[in-house]
């Protein structure tokens, strides 16, 4: 927005607070840039309310056609050329035209805001919630800040929660029964499983358990899959024998994972699977891919 | 100086099963110079069981010995003594001083060793001596009711010789000891 | 723990070698710098640098490039470090870190092996902490190790596993854990031990198999870190005899049997009898030896089996009351052979075979009392075992110490008493039983044992009757060493000697006698003429020494039947021999038919059964040396038999012979006697005859001077009866002189020729006419008549 090199000579700050003038806790999450960011945690229907200060440069002052603030809950997709999409959209008008010659504090509230969506950095699309703040000016243009805060929803682990067990093998070479107590986590969860070793003829070298994540975009056939090893975990070392049994254990707090989302507003969704691979002697990778939903229950 | 072991008349195994352990503990290996036994010896490992004392053997033939190879007879000079051995039994009759004094003047011997009765005996005839050792087993005699184990042991020394006799009585061994000299 | 043993290393190990001393250098040289990283962090407190740093240094445990042995001291180094990061844990729990926190945080490691190495270490300090059961985790940390499969790595994670639950299993022991009891802690170790062992199993079957050679050396080295475990188990003061026997034994020989594993078996079985208490051993005797039955083929059963009897052999000397209570309140022994004897009918020849020496030498060390009984059992199981099997050289080599070793403990008597003994003997090679016999009877003798009735003889022959008995039969004859038999019979018949009534009942006596000419008769020609002679004297003592005269003729009866049996051989000349003896004896008792009998006899055999000459003049000489002897026959017999003897000597072929033998014959009468006296001048004239003859046909066929030597001898034969009669009742002075003269005569002629007989005859005229001079000076009177001329 400010191109020319003229720099609008106000300084933008906003103070994001609850309903009831509540600090929210503050999340460090990743931001779209990979670095790491410190901003605020909502949930689902809270009231993000807070104060706008607008700061003109020592003895200047900013004219103005006025100035709004807004929340936007956004799906950002990269594939789509950036393409934004708002799924919330509420805005304030906290000044009519006029000019700012000192600091002036504007206080906002969106009460009750209805946020189901989470915030979210994928490969391909970005979820986010943002408090913008615009100083409408009809030349030199607009001062437009940006204030992101985190949105995370805890959910209750649904009481179905079967295990996940199959026998897998090929034929005459290596069979194996896996055994996941649980089809469902929760992000700070253990993974905790074992694997039967049926038929071993070939001479395994090790053998490991992967998170992946696969995200989707796009539907039909714009439809665009990204998938990302978040865990690599080595549970066995060395060639069973058959009659082997191996424990597994994983703890999932040690990774950076987020629900599994299903259809976020029919812009993407994000799945996460058990990959568990085996290795020979001679590299070859033997794999069984199992889906896990991930739910978050505490934040 | 030489010592001379005399005996005879084992008759192992058909009379007796061996020598006395009393005797086998005397007759050690590289004591005596010379053997003279009167046969009746009768088995191989007898022989060889003698030749393990000593290996400077002489053996005359027995009623019961079946080696062809023992002479009936033999003279052995040792010192400035001869000795006649014989077994015996084809002395007639068996024992008798006067047909062993025809044996000895006809060997032309010191000394006449005969075997045969079983039965211990020495006995100066005329300047001669004729020696009997018994059996050395006690092998039973059919002549006489009971037997003595014994042998003798000549010490020579040039004409002269001493006789040691050994007797095996109640399990104890009893040695004597007698002279003999040569007249010139 | 012991580092694992080297020995010299071949060219191509050599180069092996340095390679991989440079990668246990490298390794050495990671792990330190990876510690001083985690040393530093630990100064700083800084915990996640620790994990960081701590699991890169067990990162290097994940090699594969080491030999076991270098693994080791890899390992060591490791573990060395690893107890600074336990303090480092330690301290942490006392800075507001929770133990299970802690082993949490360590399980986010990426790498299992460093993973399980921390969750192990942080375990100790789990345990230490009381947070949480010992039991469990304990179970959870011998669980988590099954994440490590290959062979090395594995064991060496769970040796450290071992040594760290230490602490564990004390606190357990020491009550400190309600929760825990003593079964858990065994339980824990129980299942280390069975995937340890797994593990060390599985290392057989790694890499190519023309290395395998290297590598069963290579588990050997190993071994000690499986044992491990039982020996902590055997340390554990709360695992008592029914635990043992109910949880621990089974359990162990589960895994052990499991594994078909020769190397794993031969060790673990041993270990188990080492490590565990004799007690033990004693009250689950059952079980351990079963689990012996069930042992890879390849694997030492037997070795074992006489591992543990070794043991409770020695328990026995250290403690003899105490062992001894404990053998026969457990039936040890016989808890010990049924299922061994199950155990043999599966394992080969010689495996058998020791397993029964194993049992025969405790029965012999600890039952007192019963050990015959026992030792036969042992013997019957054997024999029974091993009937049809192949016998191995080996196998008899064994067969026959577990018939010989009784022999040094029991008396023979005793042992005779063993029905199964022969059964055993009959599982060797002729050649073998023949040696056993042959002991049996060296024994007998050296001991000087007598065999005091006819049950025991007849079970000695059963003993030794492959010796005793012609077994072979014709079909190699071939074969038949007449050396080595006569060697045999010999001793057999030295034997016989030790058949005898202890009390000197002859009736005893003779029963016995008679057996042993019944099972020597089965011998054949080559044994008989060894044996049976000894019999025939062994009669003839009792004979001698006894009263009853009807006993007395029924055992000379018996003795011809014996004879007859060695003259049939044939061996007349032998068969001969023993009919003078009995004529000897059979006089001396003045049992005047049997005697004559006897003489019939020989009478028969010396016509019919001695075809040569010079055998025949042999037999003369003893047959009238014999009579001469007798002193009981009445008129008529005697006549009978000295005339036939007489007759025979005139018969004699050689002039010279002749000659010998008639005058030997004038021995047969008594000088003394008026109705005999003539018939010794007969023999004496008779003989001067054919010396006269001999001396004629020397003369006319070779020109030789004759036998001067029988003159000389018939001389000395006329002067001993001139001298044993009464004055000059039948041979006159001038007899002798005549003679004399003739002998004189004769010599004078030898003087001149001087071959080396006629010195023998000359030396003999001296000699004679020395013992002549002799008389003349005892007996002046008697002599006077006779004038020496020289």
């Amino acid at each position: 927005m400010n191109f020319l090199g003229f720099k609008a000579p106000v300084t933008v700050g906003c103070e994001l607070l609850k309903g009831g003038g509540v600090k929210p806790e503050l999340v460090t999450v990743r931001s779209a840039s990979g670095a790491p960011e410190t901003i605020p945690l909502y949930n689902d229907g809270d009231t993000v309310s807070g104060a706008v200060t607008v700061t003109p440069a020592f003895g200047k002052k900013i004219d103005h056609q006025g100035i709004k603030i807004e929340l936007l809950g956004q799906i950002e997709t990269y594939y789509d050329k950036g393409s934004f999409y708002d799924f919330v959209a509420a805005v304030r008008e906290v000044s009519g035209p006029g000019e700012v010659k000192e600091e002036v504090k504007y206080d906002f509230e969106f009460p009750n805001v209805e946020m189901l969506n989470e915030t979210y950095n994928g490969v391909n699309v970005r979820l986010r919630y943002v408090v913008k703040v615009t100083i409408v000016r009809s030349y030199r243009g607009s001062v437009v800040k940006d204030f992101n805060f985190c949105v995370r929803n805890t959910t209750v682990l649904p009481e179905i929660n079967n295990s996940i067990k199959m026998e897998v093998g090929i034929e005459d070479c290596l069979h194996i029964e896996f055994e996941y107590k649980k089809s469902k986590y929760h992000l700070k969860d253990v993974l905790v499983g074992k694997i039967y070793f049926l038929l071993v003829q070939i001479k395994l070298k090790h053998m490991e358990l992967e998170i992946r994540r696969r995200e989707t975009t796009g539907s039909g056939s714009n439809q665009y899959n990204e998938t990302q090893t978040m865990a690599k975990y080595e549970v066995m070392d060395g060639a069973p024998v058959k009659g082997e049994c191996i424990p597994i254990r994983l703890f999932l707090s040690a990774y950076d994972l987020t629900p599994t989302y299903k259809n976020v507003n029919n812009k993407f969704s994000v799945k996460y699977f058990l990959n568990l691979v085996l290795v020979d002697e001679e590299d070859r990778r033997y794999f069984k891919q199992q889906e896990i939903h991930l739910f978050r229950t505490e934040l | 100086m030489v010592l001379v072991l005399c005996l005879g008349d084992l008759h192992v195994p058909y009379r007796t099963s061996d020598l006395p352990q009393q005797f086998k503990d005397i007759l050690l290996p590289g004591k005596v110079g010379q053997i003279l036994c009167t046969g009746d010896i009768c088995t191989k490992e007898m022989y060889d069981y003698l030749k393990t004392i000593c290996t400077n053997i002489h053996v005359v033939k027995g009623q019961f010995d079946e080696d062809h190879a023992y002479p009936e007879t033999k003279v052995v000079k040792i010192g400035d003594l001869k000795f006649g051995l014989v077994h015996g039994h084809t002395v007639i009759p068996w024992g008798d001083i006067s047909s062993l004094g025809m044996v000895q003047r006809q060997m032309d011997v010191d000394v006449l060793i005969s075997g045969h009765t079983h039965e211990f005996r020495t006995y100066a005839y005329e300047d001669k001596l004729l020696v009997n050792p018994g059996s050395a087993t006690g092998a039973y005699s059919s002549k006489e009711a009971s037997t003595t184990p014994s042998f003798c042991l000549f010490d020579v020394d040039s004409t002269k010789a001493t006789i040691y006799t050994y007797k095996l009585k109640d399990g104890e061994v009893k040695k004597e000891k007698m002279f003999f000299e040569k007249r010139a | 723990m012991e580092p694992p043993s080297t020995s010299p290393p071949t060219t191509m190990d050599q180069i092996l070698a340095a390679e991989q001393d440079k990668w246990l250098a490298d390794a050495k040289a990671a792990v330190k710098q990876q510690a001083f990283y985690m040393k530093k962090a630990i100064d700083e407190d800084n915990l996640r640098d620790v994990f960081k740093y701590s699991s890169a240094m067990l990162g290097e445990l994940r090699t594969s490039l080491l030999s076991p042995q270098k693994y080791y001291e890899l390992y060591m180094r490791a573990f060395d470090e690893l107890r600074g990061l336990e303090m480092f844990f330690e301290e942490q729990r006392g800075k507001g870190h929770t133990a299970s926190e802690l082993y949490e945080l360590v399980q986010h490691a990426g790498n299992v092996l460093p993973r399980l190495y921390l969750l192990v270490t942080v375990g100790s300090v789990f345990i230490r902490s009381h947070e949480s059961s010992i039991k469990s985790l304990l179970k959870d940390l011998v669980e988590m190790c099954g994440g490590i499969q290959h062979p090395v790595r594995g064991l060496f994670l769970r040796t450290y596993l071992t040594q760290t639950s230490r602490e564990g299993l004390n606190l357990i022991e020491c009550k400190v854990d309600e929760e825990s009891s003593t079964g858990d802690a065994v339980e824990f170790v129980l299942q280390n031990f069975t995937e340890m062992n797994k593990l060390w199993v599985r290392m057989k079957h790694q890499g190519p198999v023309r290395e395998r050679g290297k590598r069963e050396k290579e588990r050997k080295e190993l071994r000690d870190l499986v044992g491990k475990n039982l020996v902590i188990l055997s340390s554990m003061e709360d695992v008592g005899v029914e635990m043992y026997g109910e949880i621990v034994l089974p359990r162990i020989l589960e895994q052990v049997v499991n594994c078909k594993d020769e190397l794993a078996q031969n060790y673990l079985m041993d270990c188990i009898i080492q490590v565990f208490p004799d007690e033990f051993h004693i009250k689950t005797m059952e079980t351990f030896v079963e689990g012996c039955g069930n042992l890879h083929q390849d694997t030492n059963v037997a070795q074992i089996l006489c591992g543990l009897i070794k043991r409770l052999s020695n328990f026995m000397e250290n403690e003899p009351e105490t062992s001894s209570g404990l053998f026969e309140e457990h039936q040890t022994f016989e808890r010990l052979l049924d299922p061994a004897t199950k155990i043999s009918e599966k394992v080969g020849s010689q495996a058998a075979a020791s397993i029964y020496a194993a049992i025969l030498d405790f029965a012999v060390k600890t039952s007192e009392g019963k050990a015959l009984g026992r030792v036969d059992q042992v013997l019957s199981k054997c024999a029974e075992a091993l009937k049809t099997a192949d016998v191995t050289s080996q196998a008899s080599r064994t067969l026959k110490s577990i018939l010989t070793t009784p022999l040094d403990s029991y008396a023979i008597t005793d042992l005779l008493d063993l029905k199964s003994y022969p059964d055993v003997m009959q599982l060797l090679s002729p050649q073998m039983q023949n040696a056993v016999a042959v002991d049996i009877i060296e024994k007998i003798l050296k001991k000087g044992t007598i065999i005091p009735n006819v049950k025991k003889v007849a079970s000695l022959f059963d003993f030794i009757s492959t010796i005793v008995e012609d077994i072979k039969s014709e079909e190699d004859e071939d074969d038949v060493d007449e050396e080595e038999i006569e060697e045999e019979q010999n001793l057999v018949a030295r034997l016989v000697h030790q058949m005898k009534s202890e009390d000197e009942s002859i009736d005893e006596s003779f029963a016995i006698l008679k057996l042993a000419k019944e099972r020597f008769e089965k011998g054949g020609p080559l044994r008989v003429k060894h044996t049976l002679p000894t019999v025939v004297f062994d009669v003839l003592q009792l004979v001698k020494r006894d009263d009853d005269e009807e006993r007395c003729e029924k055992m000379l009866k018996f003795l011809h039947s014996v004879i007859e049996v060695i003259s049939e051989v044939p061996e007349p000349e032998k068969a001969f021999k023993l009919y003078l003896e009995c004529i000897l004896v059979a006089d001396m008792k003045k049992l005047e038919n049997s005697a004559y009998d006897f003489a019939t006899a020989a009478f028969d055999i010396y016509e019919n059964g001695i075809p040569d000459q010079k055998a025949q003049v042999e037999a003369l000489k003893m047959l009238i040396g014999c009579l001469s002897s007798c002193s009981n026959f009445g008129e008529d017999n005697f006549d009978a038999l000295s005339s036939a003897a007489t007759k025979w000597s005139i018969k004699l072929l050689k002039k010279s012979d002749q000659c010998v033998s008639v005058f030997s014959c004038a021995h047969l009468f008594n000088i003394a006697d008026e109705g005999n006296s003539e018939k010794v001048m007969v023999c004496l004239k008779r003989a001067l005859t054919a010396a006269k003859q001999a001396q004629g046909m020397a003369k006319s066929s070779r020109g030789e001077l004759g036998p001067v030597e029988l003159f000389i001898a018939i001389l000395n034969k006329y002067l001993f009866f001139f001298d044993k009669q009464e004055g000059e009742a039948l041979i006159k002075a001038e007899d002798v002189q005549n003679l004399l003269d003739l002998v004189s005569n004769e010599t004078s002629s030898l003087t001149t020729s001087g071959a080396e007989g006629n010195d023998r005859a000359l030396k003999f005229y001296h000699n004679t006419l020395r013992h002549i001079m002799s008389q003349k000076e005892k007996f002046p009177e008697k002599y006077s008549a006779l004038s020496l001329k020289s």
